[in-house]
């Protein structure tokens, strides 16, 4: 006689290898896809990162621009977590056309570094800052560090501003896992003189 | 049925299904790879031209001669204006291929902003197509450039007796000191180094000194003693008229004061302001002057004379001969200069200085 089909073992052993081959391969695709998750966040906390240090560093290093030949004072505001920079950008003499004042601060509430330009309400420009994850320090020519809220005449003393800047993405993962933290610093050389 | 035949094995599909679940995974990982690659190269590129470029404008503005006018820098490498180069940046041994290294190089451009001020832009360009521009805006300065203590570019010989030649500024410490001596080239520095005496070596206080001898960047003498001439205010002194003593403007009200005929001052000369001497000038007796004193050759102090020049003494000529032998001093007063530089505005050359800064983004 002709067998056919299958034996019970044989469809047990096989429906046995069959489970054990898709929870094998539900967990590889699942490891997969939350590392793949976890690519694109960190890479957005790195570029959200990167581009706000980048934009910050060059608005910072054109502070007191004078379009005009007349040089300004290159910070209207300085303390640890805001800094207010000027420049006169097209020449006109003043500083009231857009992006010749800029402002970088903190915001405690919303965990985000803000910028706003001229008198226009501050935009979100990063989030996920937790407090004290973006810190401005200020230095003179002879290297000495210039702490607190900075009063005008020492201002006008400030030859480069260090950024420090982390930004703490959570986790993508459902299950417990460390948060992606991001750190940034860069160190910018005023290059136009005070008046 | 052979052993072949009965093979009943699934390796080609368990491969194919392996590959179908690996590929895309590997696929992914070689797209992310490569961009961050690409995301790398772009900010490094960029970089790297950023500081090309602020290597081709700090380049230009060291490369001014100071004293040079605004308006010779517009007139590109050949120094002539309305030439087809007008606007290149004239840079003294001409504007490097590549730097620091090909594919990276600069190209820095001159413009007018307006009568006071011009523009330098330098493009700096490197891998990839990477651009980068910085500007800067220069003007003259303020004060009128001011060499050295004494400058005698073609100063031959000098002797120095019971005298001192100081590039400390008489006005304050805050000042940085300049040349005693001031030449236009290094040979003639190092020649006239190790012709002095230790005595005399003593006396050339200043800059780098002593011996405080120097080259440095050239003024034309020549054509300013002509402006002076030209000029409606000048007063023209015969020495051999001269009453003794004689007052030459005074720091209140300064003169520019001309000696025609024979440069020899015998009697007791005071002044300020501006003293041309176009035909050298030999002082037997006393000379006070604060300001600029400007000879046109020899220039001799006798034996028996007493100089206080307070201020800057050029002398122009080839192979001039200095002789000091009297007794006195030279010492730089950039403040005595600039007050000259205030009575008579325009004539003085002035160095061309950095007024601001800025990226093109």
């Amino acid at each position: 006689m002709t067998r056919r089909g299958f034996s019970l073992p044989e469809v047990l052993v096989s429906t046995f290898f069959l489970t054990l081959f898709s929870v094998m391969l539900y967990q590889f695709n699942r490891a997969v896809l939350r590392s793949v998750r976890l690519q694109e966040v960190r890479g957005e906390a790195q570029e959200v990162a990167r581009i706000a240090i980048d934009v910050m560093t060059r608005e910072l290093r054109l502070s007191g621009y004078g379009g005009a030949g007349v040089p300004l004072p290159r910070l209207r505001a300085a303390g640890p977590e805001r800094v207010e920079v000027q420049a006169d950008l097209n020449g006109d003499g003043d500083t009231g056309d857009a992006n010749e004042i800029v402002t970088y601060a903190y915001d405690l509430e919303r965990e985000t570094l803000m910028r706003a330009t001229g008198t226009a309400p501050p935009q979100p420009m990063v989030e996920h800052v937790p407090e004290g994850n973006f810190l401005l320090r200020y230095r003179d020519d002879s290297n000495v560090l210039l702490e607190g809220e900075l009063d005008e005449a020492t201002r006008a003393r400030v030859r480069q501003i260090e950024i420090g800047l982390r930004v703490v993405y959570p986790n993508p993962d459902p299950a417990p896992a460390a948060p992606i933290v991001v750190t940034q610093h860069a160190t910018v050389e005023l290059r136009n003189a005070a008046p | 049925m052979s052993a072949r035949d009965r093979q009943r094995g699934s390796a080609l599909t368990a491969t194919l299904a392996a590959t179908a679940v690996l590929l895309p995974l590997a696929a992914f990982a070689v797209l992310l790879t490569r961009l961050d690659f690409y995301v790398h190269d772009n900010t490094r590129a960029q970089a790297e031209v950023f500081y090309v470029a602020e290597a081709g404008l700090e380049h230009a503005l060291a490369d001014i001669p100071r004293g040079e006018s605004l308006e010779q820098l517009l007139t590109g490498p050949d120094g002539y204006a309305g030439s087809a180069d007008d606007g290149v940046f004239p840079f003294r041994e001409g504007s490097p291929r590549s730097f620091p290294r090909a594919p990276f190089g600069y190209q820095v451009r001159v413009e007018r902003v307006n009568s006071q001020l011009l523009r330098l832009t330098s493009v700096g360009s490197g891998a990839r197509h990477a651009r980068a521009t910085v500007e800067a805006l220069v003007a003259a300065d303020s004060a009128p450039y001011v060499p050295a203590a004494l400058y005698a570019p073609g100063v031959r010989a000098i002797a120095i007796g019971d005298f001192q030649i100081s590039g400390f500024d008489r006005s304050g410490t805050d000042t940085p000191a300049l040349p005693a001596l001031g030449v236009d080239s290094a040979e003639t520095a190092s020649a006239l180094r190790s012709n002095l005496s230790a005595d005399a070596s003593s006396r050339l206080v200043g800059d780098g000194g002593p011996p405080s001898v120097a080259k440095v960047d050239s003024i034309g003498l020549l054509g300013l003693i002509q402006t002076f001439g030209a000029d409606g205010r000048v007063v023209r002194i015969d020495p051999a008229t001269l009453p003794s003593p004689v007052q030459l403007g005074t720091t209140d009200q300064p003169q520019l004061t001309i000696l025609v005929g024979d440069p020899t001052l015998t009697g007791s000369v005071q002044g300020a302001g501006v003293l041309v001497a176009p035909n050298g000038l030999v002082v037997e007796g006393s000379l006070a002057f604060e300001g600029l004193v400007l000879v046109g050759g020899d220039t001799t102090f006798g034996a028996s004379s007493e100089v206080h020049v307070d201020g800057a003494l050029w002398v122009d000529g080839v192979d001039v001969i200095l002789a000091f032998e009297g007794r006195g001093a030279m010492i730089s007063d950039r403040a005595a200069v600039r007050a000259a530089d205030l009575f008579l505005p325009g004539v003085l050359p002035h160095s061309i200085v950095l007024k601001a800064w800025r990226e093109l983004f």
